[in-house]
């Protein structure tokens, strides 16, 4: 109070100092005529004479009338003018200011004169797109940034690829927010109403200040700053509803009864169902119908999915600021009706920005001290299932559960199971009534009932990160500045998860005591950075250089325990729980023959990884016409091997603007911007796993020995294998041509980039004799090469108060395992119900790419089985699926196995349009893929009672009736191997997005104070367009996992309702 | 503003010698691993590398990949054997050897790379020991074992292979040895077994405690096999004083109960010489499985048994549990008359090497420490191929 005192006599000291001067009033306000707030007002030549436009545009300024002023605003054309009383000042939308800025890592450039390859996407185009991950929102935005979704889970990380799969190791791009990298998480932790821009850093040019680890592409996120001009308050809500957006077509009850007939008799049995019409369950009632809808029962449909954004932010003189609270929590379509697959995530972020000194009027030397300091925070609380697995997961199980198995048991039958499992208890429904297990009642392996999976308490995952910035600028001398920045992101994170009854579910999911487990883990990484920049512009000439040092180390630790055999199953905790440490297995005669620990600890530090490292950057151009940029760093990592410890790593890049040449005035005024692009640099991937450089000693079973009589046990130890000293990074050499066009003042724009990316010195096991006696060592052996094509373009145009914006892109990859590097030269990563084909890696193919079988139809008759038998020396029968002997041999073996499909896919795009009319917006996003396979592996024949997929009614039943899938038959070993009749067309079309907007008229809202007030609708993943059956199209948690179906979470289809404000 | 100067000078400095020193700051250490050399260097860890060194000798019962029991890999070629199995893909090499049919993939192959890693392992523990850790007492004993049981490694590739790739050091970079003829592999192996005899270094029996380590004696008989093998008539009067001295030291005479042998309190009786230890007391007797050859410390003693008991009999008459057995002889009528050989303590000693189905292999098995001295088999083989 004191202070405002204070403050007000000063004020009123100036207003009497000037009060020889007059107070001129008058307002700013732009071409539509709304005011602009926070314009700044200044007399010219007198820059401590000025003042800011408040919330109704206008400003009070002392100066006498007549003198000149100068008012400008972010985004306008400044205008002098001369004061007058009561003026009213019109600013215009300056075009040339808005030339938009790209951020470039440690540093920023403007647009018109990149000469990289760089992806931005802005804060509007991220509007609305995505709650949880800024990243997902890449999906479709840029060219070149493949995204595609690992689940519907809520909380599931995307796969994301930076111009393919850069190697067959770790190709997640390095993400850097705000300067610091945030490998554990992804973007996980910064809520995307945060972001001010993110930048894909896509060439090795633009990626080469990140060096040995910008091989895999560089995302690169900005968060907000506070805008000059009074406190901006924004609150975000919305609510949505999720549902599935396709069940996959199964058979009803009369159908799986007749294809399990026929495949019991083909297999030599008798036929299961007496009447398939008029079937009778477990329970003694009829079935009516398509019997029990697994699918239906277990999917949770409108699960809810709100969120709550907070956010204050604005800046003076000296203080900038920006707070927001964010607040997200999502239930998923699987099992989040019962709090198995649930998300929710609190965000706090505080960026601040303080000028201490500023003395630029007064001397070109230390005249400027600005000090920042940013905190943000995240709390997530999550719980998943299974997404993608035919081995029991929820969904999965749901697929196989026969629709004639009721999903509880009653009466006598309930009682049987009941006593086959006595020594479990089972899960009832409310009724009391014990959930069928599958096991009990037919044979379907691993498979669970999903709704008695939903039962007992789930994982429950939670962490905590926090993330503070600290950094300090001076301006030293002239245009060299000085950044100091130390960054840090703390975790904590673990995992809660009990077993409160003995259950049973099926032979692999059951357990006979009760257990608690917990773990809890942390890490700490912290960055300190020091740069030195000059810019400078000496006449055309435009000089930029950056030189830097950056360091960085990661450290952490875990601990957790687990407990057998709890007192109370509600108080499930390590340390409650009835004692005892072992329990011992004797066989009939009383020899121990098994000791089991009923409490287990593990505990121990993450294997730390530091980084030390130089960069400098030059960036040159004359005129904006030629441009040149060169940069290089040096890494040096604990991660790379003794005799290379330190990799280095140039670029260098050229552009010329060609409409800036004087010879193509004449074109300007429909062509505005023409420029040319090359590049080329060196990347690393230093993500290749500690210590693979070095032999350490290492111990465990296969080192211990018995000595003596009555055979001790003597714990040995050894080397850990063969040293590389040699083993580096691997390392992604880009080569990028590219080219720009702006039409008619950039109303309609369009680019084209090419590029080719070789990744060499790829890890892989060596190709060494296996006489070496040990694991053969890793050595940077492989090779791979992506090369594509990328396009975007965009459109803005008005048809009479309507603006329209179209934004469209599209990229071609190919990509080619040139040397994997091993001695086989190829490695299977398989598909799990197979042992004869799937996921592989191979010299000449596409990574990864599905391997197995060609088949060329059915064999329809004897005639024809006589033929192909001969021919191949086979013993097939007619209904036997036709394999292609591939290799010419004349026999079919396993060497006829070959490409059958790949999962990546040959083109992305998207297609975004935009419209705005009176205060009524439209926006639509399309997005898809095309030339991706899918291996749909959700159906498993081995399964004998296993429901089937609808696409099994067309098996072949005699001549003349498939030619595409071979007969039934239990215990079919033949036809069911590993080939392309799995194999499907993964391309999509989907409408992703659509959201329609309104905002009330600001002259409306201004009265109860309100700045802005938008209410909208919003559809998401509202129509795919398919040829795959699947629940969806989109499947890939990694690389070697990718295009492969077990049946996965979907993501859901959401209906949207929601509000800004602003106040 | 001088304030600030020192501000900034003094972040600077911070920053600088934070981050100079690059060398050291990217040192880091493992949590879970040692450096070799410092970790080396004591009685205690050069005992657990040749512990480690010992370990592969289980290896052929279960390596991870696949299993090849030395008794069956030397039986399955002769007419004494029948392969059992599901089918013809259960086991798949022994079927196709079985039938003269090995190829490249079917074939020994793990063989090779078990008794290898026992190669590179002894070679790591004579490093270790040439580095000077530890008493120097012990560091003499675990160098000579180590040759020793290089020795015995080289014996068995060279029985089963004939020409091998050759290294007493271990390999780097281009991680290639040259191949020797069987010859050259018998003129490089016989002094270096000489040399060990030589040194004395080992006892002619270890103690209780320690049996199951090579010994002086198993040193003698590793001789006279070898030189039988190649049928090094030079050598021969040599054997022979080996064996006599076996024969003559006051630790070796036969057992006085034949049927003793076979039996848990026979193990290590006054008539072995060389056993390799199992010990059932840690699980049921069993098939084993995963991906490390660590199988044979957990599978109730080793896998023979399970190998070599009929297909199809679910246990029983005193064995643990219902695991099939692979063999399926044809003779089976019971289980006893089909054991082809003895899976017991089967010992190697002077002069005799007959080998006799015992009646109660099974239930002697499974109630005791299961040993298995594969040399007997080997023995058998030579004498086999070589008349």
């Amino acid at each position: 109070m004191k202070k405002n005192r204070f403050l007000l006599l000063l004020l009123a000291l100036m207003v009497s100092m000037a009060a020889s001067a007059q107070v001129i009033l008058g307002t700013v306000i732009d071409e539509s005529g709304e005011s602009i707030i926070g314009a700044s007002v200044v007399e010219k030549g007198n820059p401590k004479n000025g003042t800011v436009t408040d919330i109704d545009g206008q400003f009070a300024l002392n100066v006498s009338p007549g003198t000149p002023i100068v008012i400008s605003y972010i985004g306008y054309a400044s205008q002098e003018l001369t004061a007058s009383n009561n003026m009213t000042v019109t600013l215009l939308e300056d075009k040339h200011a808005l030339d938009e800025v790209v951020v470039i890592g440690y540093g920023t450039q403007k647009k018109s004169v990149v000469t990289a390859s760089i992806a931005k996407v802005t804060s509007d185009d991220l509007a609305g797109k995505t709650r949880l991950r800024a990243d997902d929102a890449l999906k479709g935005l840029a060219a070149g940034v493949n995204v595609t979704s690992s689940s519907g889970q809520p909380g599931a990380q995307s796969m994301i690829r930076v111009r393919g799969v850069g190697t067959i190791n770790n190709s997640n791009p390095l993400y850097i927010i705000d300067g610091m990298p945030a490998d554990q998480y992804g973007l996980e932790s910064v809520n995307p109403y945060d972001i001010e821009s993110i930048e894909v850093l896509k060439d090795a040019a633009s990626g080469a200040i990140y060096g040995a680890r910008a091989a895999n592409g560089v995302i690169l996120v900005t968060t907000k700053k506070g805008k000059k001009g009074k406190p901006q308050i924004n609150y975000n809500f919305s609510y949505g509803w999720q549902s599935a957006w396709k069940h996959r077509e199964v058979t009803g009850a009369t159908d799986y009864a007749i294809l399990q007939n026929e495949k019991y008799v083909n297999g030599g049995m008798a036929p299961l169902y007496a009447d398939p019409a008029n079937l009778i369950d477990a329970n003694g009632n009829p079935i009516t119908g398509f019997g029990t809808d697994w699918q239906e029962l277990l999917f949770n449909d409108n699960a809810p999915i709100v969120q709550h954004d907070v956010s204050v932010s604005g800046a003076t003189e000296r203080v900038n600021y920006y707070l927001s609270l964010g607040y997200f929590t999502q239930d998923g379509i699987v099992g989040g009706n019962y709090g198995r697959s649930n998300y929710d995530r609190i965000t706090i972020r505080s960026n601040n920005m303080f000028n201490i000194l500023d003395d630029t009027q007064e001397r070109n030397f230390l005249n400027k001290i600005d000090l920042g300091a940013n905190l943000s925070y995240m709390r997530v609380h999550s719980t998943g299932v299974d997404a993608n697995s035919t081995w029991g997961s929820p969904l999965g199980s749901a697929l196989y559960l026969a629709p004639t198995l009721p999903v509880v048991l009653t009466g006598s039958i309930a009682q049987q199971m009941i006593d086959q499992y006595s020594a479990y208890d089972l899960y009832r429904d409310e009724n009391g009534n014990p959930y069928t297990i599958p096991g009990f009642l037919g044979s379907y392996n691993e498979q669970n009932n999903p709704i008695a999976m939903m039962q007992g308490p789930p994982s429950k995952g939670w962490s905590h990160k926090f993330m503070p910035k600290f950094s300090l600028d001076v301006q030293l001398w002239d245009n060299l500045k000085y950044n100091f920045t130390w960054s840090a992101e703390q975790s904590f994170w673990g995992t809660d998860a009990a077993t409160t009854s003995k259950f049973y579910l099926s032979g692999n999911n059951n357990s006979d005591h009760t257990q608690a487990s917990s773990e809890k883990c942390n890490s700490t990484n912290w960055q300190i950075e020091n740069t030195l920049t000059y810019d400078k512009v000496f006449g055309k000439h435009t000089l930029g250089i950056v030189l830097g040092q950056s360091a960085m180390k990661y450290k952490g630790s875990y601990v957790g325990a687990s407990h057998w055999n709890l007192i109370n199953v509600d108080k499930p905790y390590v340390d409650y729980t009835t004692g005892g440490s072992v329990q011992t297995t004797t066989d009939a005669e009383g020899n121990i023959i098994g000791v089991t620990s009923l409490v287990n600890g593990w505990a121990g530090p993450y294997v730390e990884h530091r980084l030390a490292s130089l960069f400098a950057r030059l960036s040159y151009n004359y005129d904006e016409r030629y441009m040149f940029q060169a940069t290089v760093r040096r890494d040096g990592s604990s991660r790379f091997g003794s005799n290379r410890k330190y990799g280095v790593f140039p670029s260098f890049s050229v552009g010329w603007n060609i409409m800036n040449e004087a010879f193509m005035e004449s074109t300007r005024s429909w062509l505005n911007n023409m420029k040319l692009r090359f590049s080329w640099g060196k990347n690393g991937n230093e993500n290749i796993g500690d210590f693979r450089y070095t032999v350490l000693t290492t111990s465990g079973g296969t080192s211990n020995y018995y000595f003596g009589r009555q055979a001790a046990m003597y714990y040995g130890s050894k080397a850990n294998g063969l040293a590389n000293e040699d083993l580096r990074w691997e390392e992604s050499e880009q080569t990028n041509v590219g080219i720009d066009f702006g039409f008619w003042n950039n109303k309609l724009t369009f680019s084209m980039d090419y590029y080719i990316k070789k990744t060499n010195g790829m890890l892989m096991e060596m190709p060494i004799p296996s006489y070496v006696g040990e694991a053969k060592p890793i050595g940077n052996v492989g090779d791979m090469r992506n090369s594509g094509i990328e396009f975007e373009l965009g459109y803005r145009w008005n048809i009479g108060d309507a603006q329209f914006a179209f934004k469209g892109n599209a990229a071609y990859l190919k990509n080619e395992l040139k040397n994997l590097g091993n001695d086989t030269g190829f490695l299977n990563y398989g598909i799990s119900q197979f042992s004869d084909g799937g996921t592989r890696a191979e010299n000449g193919q596409p990574f990864p790419y599905f391997y197995g079988y060609k088949t060329a139809g059915v064999i329809q008759n004897m005639a024809e089985a006589n033929e192909y038998n001969s021919k191949y020396g086979a013993s097939s029968n007619p209904g036997d699926l036709i394999f292609v002997d591939v290799n010419g041999d004349g026999k079919i073996t396993s060497d006829d196995r070959t490409n059958i499909g790949k999962p990546t896919p040959d083109w992305t795009f998207g297609l975004n349009l935009n419209a705005e009319w009176k205060g009524l917006d439209f926006s639509i996003f399309f997005q898809g893929v095309s030339g991706a396979d899918i291996f749909d592996a959700t159906w498993r024949q081995d399964i004998a009672s296993g429901n089937y997929p609808t696409w099994v009614l067309d098996r072949w039943t005699g001549e003349g009736t498939s030619n595409k899938l071979p007969l039934l038959k239990l215990g079919d070993a033949r036809n069911w191997v590993c080939s392309d009749i799995y194999v499907q067309d993964g391309s999509y079309f989907r409408l992703k997005d659509v959201t329609l907007g309104y905002t009330l008229p600001r002259r409306l809202t201004r009265k109860i104070r309100v700045e802005r007030f938008r209410m909208y609708v919003r559809g998401e993943n509202l129509v795919t367009w398919t040829k795959y059956w699947g629940f969806d199209p989109e499947i890939g948690s990694g690389s070697t996992s990718m295009g492969v179906d077990y049946g996965v979470y979907p993501q859901a289809r959401t209906f949207t309702v929601g509000f800004n404000l602003s106040f | 503003m001088k304030k600030y100067i020192s501000i900034i000078a003094g972040i600077s400095v911070t920053a600088l010698a934070l981050t100079s020193c690059s060398d050291d700051f990217l040192e880091v250490t493992n949590p879970t691993g040692e450096p070799l050399e410092e970790y080396y260097n004591t009685d205690e860890h050069l005992n657990e590398a040749l512990t480690s060194a010992y370990a592969p000798l289980h290896w052929p019962d279960w390596d991870g990949v696949a299993y090849n029991d030395l008794t069956i890999d030397a039986e399955i070629m002769g007419d004494d054997f029948w392969v059992g199995g599901a089918n013809i893909s259960d086991n798949q090499h022994w079927h196709k050897l079985f039938n003269f049919e090995g190829d490249g993939n079917n074939t020994l192959s793990t063989l090779w790379g078990d008794f290898y890693s026992g190669i590179k392992r002894c070679n790591d523990v004579i490093k270790y020991c040439s580095w000077g850790g530890g008493t120097e007492a012990n560091r003499k004993s675990f160098e000579m074992q180590a040759r020793l049981l290089r020795v015995y490694y080289y014996n068995i590739l060279w029985h089963y292979y004939g020409n091998v790739p050759f290294y007493l050091e271990n390999l780097n970079e281009p991680y290639t040895a040259p191949q020797l003829s069987a010859d050259e592999i018998y003129n490089n192996l016989l002094p270096e077994l000489e040399e060990i005899i030589a040194s004395n270094v080992l006892p002619m029996r270890w103690t209780a405690s320690e049996s199951g380590r090579v010994s002086q004696a198993m040193a003698y008989m590793l001789y006279a096999e070898m030189v039988m093998y190649q049928n090094d008539q030079s050598r021969y009067s040599q054997a022979l004083g080996f064996m006599k001295q076996i024969i003559n030291d006051a630790n070796y005479s036969l057992n006085p109960d034949f049927a003793n042998l076979w039996a848990e309190a026979g193990e290590w009786c006054s008539e072995s010489i060389f056993e390799i230890n199992y010990d059932d007391d840690n699980g049921q007797r069993d098939w084993a499985s995963g991906s490390n050859p660590t199988a044979p410390l957990n599978a109730g003693g080793t896998v023979f048994p399970t190998l070599c008991s009929p297909n199809g009999w679910g246990g029983g008459e005193g064995w643990d549990g219902g695991n099939d057995g692979w063999v399926s002889c044809p003779c089976v009528l019971k289980p006893i008359t089909c054991m082809p050989t003895t899976i017991s303590a089967v010992m190697l000693h002077a002069g005799i090497s007959a080998v006799t189905p015992t009646p109660n292999a099974i239930k002697i098995h499974t109630s005791g420490t299961a040993n298995i001295a594969h040399r007997v088999s080997i023995i058998r083989t030579v004498l086999h191929r070589r008349t």
